[in-house]
């Protein structure tokens, strides 16, 4: 009897142990409500996250909006390493569950997206609030539309032209009176740098993007910013010879020691430091890093910063002004409905409108390009108030040559590459790697 | 009956969280899918597992891997086995080499990683000692040069696995009897003798665990190389591990990725079998 009565406490312990695991498998059935005066959750997955000034506005917005609506639940995802960003973003996708509101860098892949429903066409709300929607640039918004898809897929924000900031310190210590504005002149420049020991530009192609980054300045001053597009459609190959060439420029830098000999073990980082401690005289990054370099606790030589477009070549003054543009979007889930969608779109707006704009631009140096906006020049940074000027002269602007390349893998196989050269390969072996990748590809 | 109820909670758990995912892979080794929800999913048969085998990258982090395991295999056990000894005999101060040894072990493999890529980075540690020791010309970028980079982390590799080693075989010399080397050493035994004729026979079991365990854990190291390397410069650092996770969640190449996870499986199985089997060959022989 007693034997029976403890099989069948075993049975039932073993049966409730059983259940419980299985319902840690289940649902937890909360989630997104979208009925009103439900609670509703807004996920936010994006690069907002650390401690600097602008993550400091985009939490206070955060704060403001929850004081507003105290039933909704924000989960910031948001992941400042562009690596755990994307394990994250790749997660979402696989699953088919996206964050309220995202980004995804390039914009050859996003048709994809939009068939699968992951993306909301944003055109009729940004129609529908001319307040917000008309006062984002043209051109950033036109970005975002995709070629074979009717409609708006993201709005911007963030923006501003990627090139050279530089130490007017040194400059002059080298006797350099100004920055050169041609690439004969800017060799010379480099001649004069190294003639008084200082590295002329930080670069840590450990972190191969800053290897892509220089190469995409070169091509789109070479061969415009159209290049970009023309590879990623194959209208364009990369041993195409005047798409090596780009190459050779990189690789021309490398022979005239512009770069510490050693940069190809060194980390974005550690090539930071250097400049921000006056050990070498120009960095190219893009208006993410001002709010860095002008802050003297982190950069010695904060007061000798300033800004330059990258130079030209003398052959192609048609393309002075193909210009490299860093382009951070915000996307909206495309499954959003009812009250939670009504709710994104308010947050985006309020992350993304006039008064955002200016409270960013002034107190993190961040630029949402919007023209409705009128910014207070004596809290404007100086180093962002000549990104604002250099911007508007571009004549053509792209961001990196893979965002417009159908292969996922690219982003790896072109900076790999292109890192390569400073190991050692040749312009012509990076340009067949790269293209290797995708021949194997089709 | 009741009793097999007991086991149920656990076979879910294995079920669930090793099972399930197996096939899941096999699944998706055999698909063509970009990895975006909804989208296509084509059945490729083994196309991935052939464009595995002629993707030199994938090949370049087999031979990595070979290069990992064939290493780990000659020096972590032999040097576990000499710390083990050297311990065991209870010289002075011990009980501190004990816990030395054995300290890389409880760092997590990222931390052991990250130490020593600011020892071998260009302006690291490594290179300012040989700069001031008069070595100055055998300076290089370690994780970076091609003759360095991989060899590199097949040694913070070895450095970090020979504590962990060295305390399953302590364990392992404790359980052989006293009377053996007493009675060797009143028959004239030199300790080297007694060394190889006593403590190697009686710790073979012991020891074909270590090398059955060290290329398991050789063929599946990952946050060693993802903290010191990433795979770089250029591929030349990869595993068959990092590449997995770069063609799965990287590139959304999710059929390739699963082809190399069953292939990385395969391989650990293949040789568990294959360690096995010398090990109880050679229990045999004797």
């Amino acid at each position: 009897m007693r034997n029976k009565a403890k099989r069948i406490t075993a049975a039932a312990l073993t049966g409730v142990m059983a259940l419980g695991l299985l319902a840690g498998c289940g649902s937890s059935g909360s989630g997104s409500g979208s009925d009103s005066g439900e609670q509703v959750t807004i996920r936010l997955l994006t690069r907002m996250s650390g401690t600097s000034p602008q993550v400091g506005i985009w939490n206070d917005i955060l704060d403001e909006f929850k004081e507003k609506h105290p039933e909704v639940t924000i989960i910031d995802d948001s992941q400042s390493d562009e690596s755990a960003y994307n394990n994250v973003l790749s997660t979402d996708i696989a699953s088919g569950e996206m964050a309220n509101i995202f980004r995804i860098q390039g914009v050859a892949n996003l048709g994809e997206y939009i068939d699968n429903g992951m993306i909301l066409d944003l055109q009729p709300y940004l129609d529908e609030d001319p307040e917000w929607g008309g006062g984002f640039t043209e051109s950033s918004l036109a970005y975002y539309q995709v070629p074979g898809y009717e409609g708006t897929y993201a709005v911007p924000a963030e923006s501003g032209v990627i090139g050279f900031y530089y130490n007017t310190e040194l400059f002059e210590k080298a006797g350099i009176s100004e920055f050169p504005e041609t690439w004969t002149e800017f060799l010379d420049v480099i001649d004069k740098l190294n003639a008084i020991d200082v590295t002329p530009i930080a670069i840590g192609t450990q972190s191969t993007y800053m290897a892509g980054h220089l190469h995409n300045l070169i091509s789109y001053r070479w061969l415009g910013t159209d290049i970009a597009k023309q590879l990623g459609s194959r209208e364009k190959k990369w041993t195409d010879s005047d798409v090596v060439e780009t190459l050779q420029y990189v690789k021309d830098l490398i022979d005239a020691n512009a770069f510490d000999p050693n940069c190809a073990g060194l980390t974005d980082t550690m090539a930071l430091t250097s400049f921000q401690t006056g050990e070498a005289a120009m960095i190219i990054t893009g208006p993410w890093n001002i709010s860095v370099f002008s802050d003297p606790e982190q950069t010695a030589v904060y007061d000798k910063i300033a800004f330059a477009k990258f130079p030209y070549f003398e052959e192609k003054p048609e393309y002075k002004d193909e210009d490299m543009q860093t382009m951070s979007p915000y996307m909206v889930s495309g499954k959003l409905e009812g009250e939670e969608l009504d709710l994104t779109l308010e947050l985006l707006k309020m992350l993304t409108g006039p008064e955002a704009t200016k409270r960013f631009a002034e107190e993190s140096a961040t630029l949402i390009p919007r023209t409705d906006v009128e910014l207070d020049q004596s809290k404007i940074n100086p180093l962002l108030s000549d990104v604002i000027a250099e911007g508007n002269k571009s004549t053509g602007i792209a961001q990196d040559i893979f965002d417009y390349d159908p292969l996922t893998s690219m982003q790896d196989r072109t900076r790999n590459s292109i890192a390569s050269m400073f190991t050692g390969a040749t312009p012509e072996d990076a340009a067949a790697e790269i293209q290797a990748e995708i021949d194997s590809n089709q | 009956m009741g009793i097999f109820l007991f086991i149920v909670p656990a076979l879910l758990i294995y079920i669930v969280f090793q099972i399930i995912p197996i096939i899941g892979s096999v699944f998706f080794s055999l698909v063509d899918w970009n990895g975006i929800a909804g989208s296509k999913i084509t059945f490729v048969g083994i196309k991935n597992y052939i464009d595995a085998f002629h993707d030199p990258d994938v090949l370049l982090s087999l031979k990595n891997m070979a290069k990992m395991v064939i290493v780990s295999v000659l020096f972590h056990t032999p040097i576990a086995l000499l710390m083990a000894v050297a311990i065991n005999a209870k010289c002075k101060c011990y009980r501190l080499f004990k816990a030395l040894f054995f300290v890389p072990t409880v760092f997590p493999l990222t931390a052991v990683g990250l130490m020593w890529y600011f020892i071998f980075m260009p302006t690291g540690a490594l290179n300012a000692l040989l700069e001031n020791i008069g070595l100055g010309s055998l300076v290089t970028s370690w994780l970076v040069n091609e003759a360095t980079a991989m060899n590199t982390i097949v040694f913070v590799n070895v450095w970090a696995g020979v504590g962990y080693y060295m305390v399953i075989l302590l364990a392992g010399l404790t359980t052989i009897p006293e009377d053996l080397y007493e009675a060797a050493s009143i028959d004239g035994a030199t300790p080297v003798q007694q060394f190889f004729q006593i403590t190697i026979p009686n710790l073979k079991p012991i020891i074909s665990m270590c090398v059955m365990m060290d290329i398991i854990g050789s063929v599946k190291v990952f946050d060693l190389v993802f903290a010191m390397t990433q795979g770089g410069p250029n591929g030349l650092t990869n595993l068959p591990t990092t590449l997995m996770y770069n063609e799965a969640f990287k590139y959304s190449h999710y059929g390739l990725g699963s082809a190399i996870g069953i292939l990385i499986m395969v391989i650990c199985t293949v040789a568990t079998f294959a360690s096995n089997f010398v090990s109880t060959k050679i229990e045999k022989d004797d």
